[in-house]
């Protein structure tokens, strides 16, 4: 073998073996369950400062037990200031709270956790998605078809939720928990 | 003087402008660099922006940021016009056209993506006038190396845009890494074998 490729094949090996082992600590470390989903039930959980920990699947949140938004126009801006709207079905997250009556008496805010590893910057207050009853949802549609690469569920809050923040980054794609602080 | 031999030969007036094929060793753009951006260039556009890659990455890879490695291909393009080509303006004329048309359909960048595929394609040149100066100019590794330099800025530039500080330092180390990789594969890679397969199967270079 020339010099050259051997030189080739060390570096190759080298950044493989790199990769192999960030991705078994990025795995390790942020949580994530790389079987997550497998049936397409879109389980998440709700979990930190409540009750008990709640696991609700795809079609848990779809039933008429929780306050369903349906076809909302919400409003979306991205980091570099461009404003948009997209169409979303949903269930609201403050009803499925209140229904499940399973937050404890000082919490206080929520942060929503992808199953990639992607979390939303900063806990909200929980005030926000009990005053925002349609606003804050647990959307599993969008124009009226089901989630497909975004989900099963994906999490949107509107933009006047929270209006200095940039909203695309509370859109949690592929949503697996939701943080109770 | 080659040029006025064949039209004469052919029994054609030579009062016409010469396509991109007569030129050879000159430095002017001519009508088939600007054919070949063009074309391949709207290719590229359509493809980046239509055709969703990342589902590729995310059936099987968990972490976020894993859809980098596919995102060698809005590189690819530019990567075989400068093959068929040899000019490196050509490069920009690819990727401008492929921007232009990423922001007409829609892009959710606006029109930042000009300008990030403006940049994807200066770091292009970059690495492959580095790669010549080092004599690896038509080597896969040297068109690998270039495309890994082309394809890579653009991760922490979009990462950086997006503010993704909170996320953990893993995720952003491994895109980047996957950014790079991709450039490597897809941008270099392959895009000296598509090069090469256009010209074996007659596609006229204009160098």
């Amino acid at each position: 073998m020339e010099k050259r490729n051997f030189y080739i094949l060390i570096a190759s090996i080298s950044v493989g073996m790199s990769i192999v082992w960030l991705s078994i600590y990025g795995i390790v470390v942020l949580e994530v369950d790389p079987f997550w989903n497998l049936n397409n039930d879109g389980i998440i959980t709700i979990t930190g400062n409540v009750k008990e920990d709640l696991s609700l699947s795809l079609e848990d949140i779809k039933s008429s037990k929780y306050y369903q938004v349906e076809d909302q126009l919400f409003h979306f801006i991205n980091a570099i200031g461009r404003e948009f709207d997209e169409i979303y079905s949903g269930a609201s997250l403050w009803s499925i709270l209140e229904v499940e009556d399973v937050l404890e008496a000082d919490a206080s805010s929520f942060q929503f956790i992808g199953s990639d590893g992607f979390t939303s910057p900063k806990p909200i207050s929980l005030t926000l998605a009990e005053d925002n009853l349609n606003l804050v949802i647990l959307a599993y549609e969008r124009d009226g078809i089901p989630l497909f690469e975004q989900g099963p569920i994906r999490s949107i809050v509107d933009f006047s939720v929270i209006p200095s923040e940039t909203t695309t980054h509370w859109a949690v794609q592929n949503l697996k928990s939701i943080l109770i602080i | 003087m080659e040029n006025d031999k064949l039209s004469e030969k052919a029994g054609l007036k030579d009062d016409y402008r010469v396509t991109g094929m007569n030129q050879e060793g000159k430095k002017k753009i001519t009508n088939l660099d600007l054919l070949y951006s063009m074309i391949i260039g709207v290719l590229g556009g359509i493809i980046s922006s239509l055709i969703p890659f990342s589902l590729l990455m995310k059936v099987w890879y968990p972490l976020t940021g894993g859809t980098q490695l596919v995102s060698g291909h809005h590189v690819m393009w530019s990567a075989i016009v400068y093959g068929l080509t040899q000019k490196k303006k050509n490069i920009y004329l690819t990727m401008l056209s492929k921007g232009l048309l990423e922001f007409l359909l829609g892009d959710v960048w606006g029109i930042l993506i000009i300008f990030v595929n403006l940049m994807e394609g200066f770091f292009l040149a970059c690495g492959f006038s580095l790669m010549e100066k080092v004599g690896e100019g038509e080597t896969n590794l040297g068109w690998g190396i270039a495309g890994g330099i082309g394809n890579f800025f653009q991760a922490p530039f979009f990462w950086i845009i997006n503010q993704r500080w909170h996320l953990h330092w893993v995720l952003w180390t491994l895109a980047f890494m996957f950014a790079f990789i991709s450039g490597v594969l897809i941008t270099g890679v392959l895009g000296r074998t598509v090069k090469n397969t256009l010209i074996k199967s007659g596609v006229p270079t204009t160098f």
